[in-house]
């Protein structure tokens, strides 16, 4: 009976922390079409190696660890047929997606009231390139843009919602 | 240094960096080996910029998970697998995959799911005859008022004004009677991604009330929105989740947008408050063409297109074009395929589950819900139930 709890926590911690091991899996592949297939080889580790978990401890330490592992084999892997980061490279990164992952749900939180905040036209590109899933070359096509421009203009999107989340992150851990 | 051996400017660094990471983020997945090369070499020895990099793919990732739409494609499809991740099943057996779903279960304080893949068959409920013989018994008195407000309302010049024809369809609507609209709905966003999943979505309305019935091959399951603005979704034949409007996540609330159908108001709306132009339509039906005055901010109705019986007086088709912010534009044809009488229950979650039923509701921890949305809808399916600003994060 206690196994069976243990695993139902697992499953429930598993589920949890989806979106969380799916930023951790993009920070350190290059490709997006990658993360999802090895996400879920993830999830099937997590669920086996349910059992190594315990109760109480740091379930994120814990998972991240062997998304971790997954990752840097699959990454070495892939090294055989193009060129990849290397594992020192990897390594810092994933340090550093480690800790803004921590707090992930307050990211989200802040994110929803920071995309209130872009101007129409931002919205609209970002509508485009997220809601309905157009590559940026078919952005460029449709909006007569150059493709670098796009890349450009998105990077400074991405950038403003990153300082306006900072902002809020640290504005919520200033109020008393 | 440069390729030339002088000290790089700092600007052309940064500028070179931000041309790397906005060319591996939005390269759609095959930038050149090159890029990854470069990329590198600035990264190694500048902390700052390897933050920059994490910040901007955290932030895609987020993007994808806030407004992507594969949540959507998830409710259509995943959920019919029964399956707890749309990649789920590629990688575990059946028997890990029961097995987790009966912990999952476990957890909640429900019975295994397990049986969950054989076909699914209603038990007979105790109140159904009762409102079979009441719906018809109630159609036909509604039926024949019908008749009289039609022969009332209709035009002195002989020819029904738009106006007419859709006040009388109100009253038919209103009637205890449930029509079932097959829904056809064409997003932009799905053909520009290709990704127009096979379904059948089908919605019964009596009135304002509505539920759909989602379904793929055997499987199948049902959701609505009640008057408050809740959303429940069956997860199987002994639960259902409920998600109170205020914690809507922005995908679930464009869902239910996108196929709600309170038939009644809507028709109601469309007569005070949108110019009418009525067709001549085909011998069978009056075709009336909607153009709002005012866009609703949510709804985003555009332009619809209605099919009144001129017999049966009831709506028969409903062609919605609508913009949501976000999601883009979307057509959604409804089609009526069947006439039968009401039965009350099925407009809430317990019309469609078996006693003992749970339903799972705000009494029921944020995180617990979302692991069981994530479990029957996809892992995306967490961010149906938007987490509050001013929570905590859970680790």
């Amino acid at each position: 009976m206690a196994e069976d709890a243990d695993r139902t926590l697992v499953v429930t911690e598993i589920a949890r922390h989806q979106a969380r091991l799916r930023g951790f899996l993009r920070c350190l592949l290059v490709r997006p079409s990658d993360v999802d297939d090895l996400l879920q080889e993830i999830n099937t580790v997590l669920w086996q190696k349910a059992g190594d978990f315990v109760p109480g401890t740091d379930f994120w330490a814990w998972a991240s660890q062997v998304a971790r592992y997954k990752a840097f084999n699959q990454i070495r892997r892939y090294g055989r047929e193009r060129l990849v980061f290397d594992d020192t490279l990897l390594e810092q990164l994933a340090e550093a997606a480690s800790v803004k992952l921590r707090d992930l749900d307050r990211r989200r939180a802040a994110l929803g009231t920071c995309l209130e905040k872009l101007s129409p036209p931002q919205r609209q590109l970002l509508e485009l390139r997220y809601a309905a899933g157009q590559s940026v070359e078919a952005i460029s096509q449709s909006i007569g843009r150059p493709a670098g421009s796009l890349r450009q203009t998105l990077y400074r999107i991405r950038a403003a919602l990153q300082s306006c989340i900072e902002g809020r992150l640290a504005l919520a851990e200033d109020a008393p | 240094m440069n390729e030339t051996g002088s000290p790089e400017d700092p600007r052309d660094r940064g500028q070179r960096q931000k041309e790397f990471v906005a060319r591996l983020i939005d390269g759609d997945g095959d930038p050149a080996d090159e890029v990854s090369a470069e990329l590198a070499d600035l990264l190694r020895d500048s902390p700052a910029d390897r933050e920059t990099l994490v910040e901007q793919l955290l932030l895609d990732s987020l993007l994808r998970d806030e407004l992507g739409s594969e949540s959507l494609s998830a409710l259509v499809d995943v959920v019919a697998d029964g399956e707890p991740g749309s990649q789920a099943r590629a990688a575990e057996t059946q028997a890990t995959d029961d097995a987790r779903y009966a912990a999952m279960t476990g957890k909640t304080g429900m019975t295994s799911l397990t049986g969950r893949s054989r076909p699914r068959h209603s038990p007979p409920r105790a109140n159904a005859r009762r409102w079979h013989t009441l719906g018809w018994a109630g159609a036909a008195v509604v039926g024949l008022a019908t008749i009289i407000i039609g022969v009332a309302l209709r035009d002195p010049a002989g020819a029904a004004s738009a106006a007419h024809v859709i006040q009388v369809a109100e009253v038919v609507h209103a009637e205890p009677v449930e029509r079932v609209y097959l829904v056809d709905v064409v997003r932009e966003a799905d053909a520009t991604a290709n990704l127009v999943p096979p379904r059948d979505v089908r919605v019964a309305t009596q009135g304002d009330q509505f539920y759909v019935e989602m379904r793929r091959g055997d499987r199948h399951w049902f959701w609505g929105r009640d008057a408050a603005g809740a959303i429940w979704m069956t997860v199987g034949r002994k639960n259902a989740i409920v998600v109170d409007g205020v914690e809507q996540g922005t995908a679930l609330r464009y869902l239910g947008d996108l196929y709600t159908l309170n038939l009644e108001t809507l028709l109601s709306t469309f007569r005070r408050t949108c110019r009418l132009a009525h067709s001549t339509g085909s011998a069978g039906a009056h075709v009336i063409e909607i153009m709002p005055s005012v866009t609703a901010e949510r709804g985003g109705i555009r332009r619809a297109t209605i099919e009144i019986d001129r017999e049966t007086k009831a709506v028969r088709r409903l062609v919605l074009e609508r913009e949501f912010r976000w999601y883009g534009k979307s057509t959604a044809t409804f089609t009526l395929v069947e006439t039968r009488p009401a039965d009350k229950d099925r407009y809430g979650p317990h019309g469609h589950l078996d006693e003992p039923a749970r339903i799972i509701d705000r009494a029921t921890s944020l995180s617990e819900r979302r692991a069981l949305l994530s479990q029957w809808f996809g892992s995306q399916a967490n961010r149906w139930i938007r987490v509050p600003e001013e929570s905590h994060d859970a680790r």
